[in-house]
């Protein structure tokens, strides 16, 4: 008696630890939620703050900083808690990323200050320092603005300084300054030639093979001018690289020395395929007084005659209207470049002239300088080249352009100007700063991006994410309706094109065709190109990429900011191959559902917890945990379907105890099919099935997880249902069967089929299958967890009846029959029971 | 005193504005903003060359940061309502707390704008203070 005492007494306090431990383990979930949602919103200011219209200082870089690191820290503990630290990897990273970011913060160059090369592939204006702006402008032609540009690499400022170490400088150069270092003569430091070597690999790589390659100097930093190009490195033959390499770095110590200035930290080298160019040029600002306008200056000359340079003058807004050219005379019948005569026919049947530029092609080359004036928030200095069989310019050469755009007016008399300009709309949010002006075109989803003029100002109802290849193209974006935080903003941010976002009736407001300018840190759109606000655009309040405490917050967010860990499922979805704070939050967010989800398969004691049974009116028994507000309080040791409190676990059971779906039909199954079904012997009958044992949910008023353990089947139901679309998930598992290997296969190509059909995400491998329903507004996670419930009465045993291949659809439809009919049930879809 | 005065086109007085932020960004960006407004700017980014100017020459409104070297903001702003009661005094600050904010509101500070801020709000803080005082 006393022994029997004393075990009742053990068992309840092992039940109270087990329960404690369900609760500590939902408890810790709930925290990396409420951690991550912090840590997201926090991410999400820091990078609308890139679009100019909040005024920061540095303190406020530091402090976000320093509350994501808290926050990413703590989602990292919490996440060992739950998992008995099986991810302590992540620890690792967390404190990888924030030692970078105390030394962004610090004034360093980030992780890749030591890296003697660098490919364009990782390249963006936050490493200029490291690799000078020619670099980074081919970069970012390819990368962000999707522009023809030479594939390449930067020999970065350590690897020049490692050179000029190796060679003795600048020691050589403070004994005798009129030395030179002679190429024969200097040493190629291993480590470089290496680093070199890789980047040619790889770049030959991804062209498909060899080619002749460019050397070209640049400084890094903003300070470009000098440096001039040494002559003669083009056209490199790859086994020549290091030597032309040599070369370019020892005439870059001649010109400091013969300047009397040392050689510093300020040098890099672009190392890119070389372009066989048939014409080359420039294209920079200008501006007309007569006019009152500013225009772009485009220059051309054949590669073979660079001293018979053509000027082009043309308007600086879309559609770049010709002002004036300067063109020289040729001959007839000599080639302006490889398969052009000046008497060449065009489409149009005219004959095309003796200008080196056609129209379409000047037009192109001022979309790229405007496209880079964006970018950079000033107007470009832009080489482009022609190249043998291309269409379009390919950029060669980019940095900021020194002097004037134009007249800038004086502020008094801006003020004139905006007073007695007509406005048209005012209000909604800034996405990102800026002055644009152009024709206004109304623009929706399905528009082809081509049809979309260069330059014009895009007015939208809706700021859907499909518009970003429009975005590109214009000048401006206005729309009715949208946020600053979405991902249309964040496009715009990304290419720095002014937006308005939430302005009402702006198609009402301005109809298409109408000329505006649009000030978006002013959030107003006026009437008419105002060339004075215009001109203003430099000396204005936007925070441009030359700002310290722009390129500064770019730097920190290349480090917090891009989700690259996307796939769950994959085999990259590691601790180890996290790169940034939202790849960790991201991976601890999957992996702590995850953990909720073998709650039910790892036991967990469960069984040994005070439960109370369900009362479904379904043929299966199913026992209730509730760790916090999923059950009436009043509840007593049965519960019916109304004392269910738990919203995600209420709507699951109505779908559940629907008594139609355990029916199926149609005919019967014999026992012939029964028996000539099964894969299993009779012995292995007659064991205990594999997944036997009690059917357990646990509840909570937002929270669901049901093990339901049906013999030779498990499957696991875990929800949680908030408020916040980007909480809300459905996480379904289902696994095993009583029949053969083709009919479990086929049950669950059914399940997957339905489920796919419910906008569940779904991986099958052989009679496993799992499924994702995230991100969804909680009516949406409602219905599916009702079409759940339905459905796995619905699959119950049916492996056994699914003889062919055939059925998969048959049942597929019956289901959805079925399943409507119940949406015709009135109260199904509201309330708690019909 | 003068009145304040909003922007007049016929050349009447502006209204006078100094601001003041050790951060160079922020003095480089409130600056064209007030001007484009039509108001007349001095920006500072060191407190005690501030400090003398205001001792010089009354403005209408000072906008200052709170955290600063030298002369902090919660002493220039005393000093300035000391010398010039009329003058109305914005506090920006980058370390808001309800304890600062306050303090400021105490010492007759007319705003109190926790930084990031929007270049509208702050625009909009001293559109209304200039519409307040020219109804006086």
């Amino acid at each position: 008696m006393r022994l029997g005492l004393l075990r009742i007494k053990r068992n309840r306090s092992a039940s109270a630890q087990e329960l404690e431990s369900v609760h500590s383990l939902f408890a810790k979930f709930r925290r990396i939620q409420r951690l991550n949602t912090r840590a997201l919103e926090l991410m999400a200011e820091m990078e609308q703050t890139l679009g100019g219209e909040y005024i920061f200082d540095r303190s406020f870089l530091e402090s976000s900083v320093q509350e994501l690191s808290t926050l990413t820290h703590q989602v990292v503990y919490s996440l060992n808690a739950m998992s008995r630290n099986s991810y302590v990897d992540l620890f690792d990273c967390y404190q990888n990323i924030r030692g970078i970011l105390a030394d962004i913060l610090g004034g360093g160059a980030g992780p890749f200050a030591t890296h003697l090369t660098l490919p364009y592939s990782i390249l963006g204006s936050e490493l200029e320092p490291l690799v000078g702006i020619l670099n980074v402008g081919l970069a970012e032609a390819r990368l962000r603005l999707d522009l023809p540009a030479p594939d390449g690499f930067a020999v970065t400022v350590a690897g020049c300084r490692l050179f000029w170490q190796e060679n003795g400088l600048p020691g050589m150069l403070e004994n005798d300054v009129r030395s030179e270092l002679q190429p024969v003569d200097a040493v190629f430091p291993a480590a470089l030639e290496s680093a070199i070597q890789h980047e040619l690999e790889s770049l030959f790589a991804r062209r498909g093979g060899p080619t002749s390659l460019t050397v070209r100097v640049c400084a890094g930093g903003r300070d470009d001018d000098r440096l001039t190009e040494p002559k003669g490195l083009t056209n490199v033959p790859p086994h020549l690289l290091l030597s032309a390499c040599k070369q370019a770095l020892c005439e870059s110590a001649g010109q400091l020395a013969a300047r009397n200035e040392q050689v510093d930290d300020c040098v890099a080298l672009a190392v890119h395929e070389a372009l066989p160019a048939t014409l080359f040029g420039s294209i920079t600002a200008a501006y007309s007084a007569e006019l009152s306008s500013a225009l772009f200056r485009v220059t051309a000359a054949p590669a073979d005659a660079p001293e018979r340079t053509e000027h082009y003058l043309i308007r600086k807004v879309y559609p770049f209207d010709p002002v004036r050219s300067e063109v020289l005379a040729k001959s007839w019948d000599k080639s302006l470049f490889p398969g052009t005569l000046p008497l060449s026919q065009t489409q149009k049947g005219l004959y095309r002239g003796s200008a080196l530029l056609e129209p379409e092609f000047l037009k192109t080359i001022a979309e790229y300088a405007v496209t880079f004036e964006r970018l950079l928030g000033c107007m470009p200095d832009l080489h482009w080249a022609r190249i043998e069989g291309e269409q379009k310019p390919v950029v060669t050469d980019i940095k900021p352009a020194t002097g004037t755009t134009g007249e800038v007016a004086e502020w008094c008399e801006l003020g004139q100007v905006i007073a007695g300009a007509e406005v048209l709309l005012r209000g909604g949010e800034t996405a990102q700063t800026g002055i644009a002006a152009g024709r206004a075109v109304h623009v929706s989803e399905d528009d082809a991006p081509e049809s979309f003029p260069y330059g014009a100002v895009a007015f939208a109802r809706a700021a859907s994410p499909r518009l970003s290849p429009i975005l590109r193209r214009a000048s401006a974006i206005v729309t009715e309706l949208g946020t600053s935080i979405g991902h249309l903003a964040t496009i715009a941010r990304e290419l720095r094109i002014p937006g308005i976002f939430g302005v009402a009736e702006a198609w009402e407001r301005v109809p298409a065709g109408t000329e505006v300018t649009v000030d978006a840190g002013e959030r107003t759109v006026y009437r008419g190109i105002i060339e004075p606000l215009l001109a203003c655009r430099e000396c204005s309040t936007e925070l441009y990429p030359s700002d310290p405490e722009y390129a500064t917050l770019r730097h920190l967010l290349r480090w917090i900011l891009p989700l690259q860990l996307i796939d769950p499922e994959s085999n990259e979805f590691s601790a180890q191959n996290c790169r940034t704070y939202h790849d960790i939050i991201h991976f601890a967010h999957e992996r702590s559902i995850e953990e909720l989800l073998h709650m039910q398969e790892r036991g967990r004691g469960l069984a040994d917890l005070q439960t109370r049974k369900i009362d479904l009116g379904a043929p299966l028994d199913l026992f209730v945990i509730d760790i916090g507000g999923g059950i009436a309080a009043n509840a007593g040791s049965t519960i019916s379907l109304a004392e269910v409190i738990s919203e995600p676990f209420g709507a699951f059971l109505r779908g559940l105890s629907d008594d139609e779906m355990w029916q199926r039909g149609p005919g019967s199954i014999s026992i012939k099919d029964i028996f000539s079904g099964l894969d299993r012997t009779f012995a292995a009958m007659t064991n205990t099935p594999e997944y036997a044992g009690r059917n357990h949910a646990v509840v909570a008023e937002n929270y669901m997880n049901l093990g339901l353990r049906l013999g030779y089947h498990f499957s696991v139901v875990d929800s949680y249902l908030g408020d916040s679309v980007n909480q809300n998930y459905i996480y379904f598992r289902f696994v095993g069967g009583f029949a053969d290997e083709k009919r479990r296969r086929r049950r669950a190509e059914l399940i997957r089929a339905i489920l796919e059909e419910m906008r569940f995400k779904v991986v099958v491998k052989g009679d496993l299958v799992v499924g994702k329903f995230k991100i969804a507004q909680r009516e949406e996670v409602v219905s599916a967890l009702v079409r759940l419930g339905e459905l796995t009465g619905f699959t119950r045993q049916l492996d056994i009846s699914m003889a062919s291949e055939d059925q998969v659809e048959e049942l597929k439809s019956l289901f959805r029959h079925k399943a409507a009919r119940g949406v015709s049930s009135p109260g199904r879809e509201d309330g708690r029971d019909a | 005193m003068a009145a304040v005065t909003d922007v007049d086109n016929d050349g009447a007085r502006k209204t006078q504005i100094l601001i003041l932020d050790d951060e160079p960004i922020v003095c480089k960006r409130l600056r064209p903003a007030f001007q484009k407004a039509g108001y007349e700017v001095e920006a500072f980014t060191d407190s005690t060359s501030a400090m003398a100017r205001i001792e010089q020459k009354r403005f209408d409104i000072v906008i200052t940061d709170l955290k600063m070297q030298g002369t902090d903001g919660m002493r220039l702003l005393s000093r300035t309502k000391e010398i010039w009661p009329d003058t109305n005094v914005v506090v920006i600050t980058g370390f808001a707390t309800s304890e600062t904010a306050k303090e400021s509101f105490r010492k007759g500070a007319f705003d109190f704008i926790a930084k990031p801020f929007k270049l509208s709000d702050i625009l909009d803080t001293v559109r209304r203070l200039v519409a307040g005082n020219s109804k006086r």
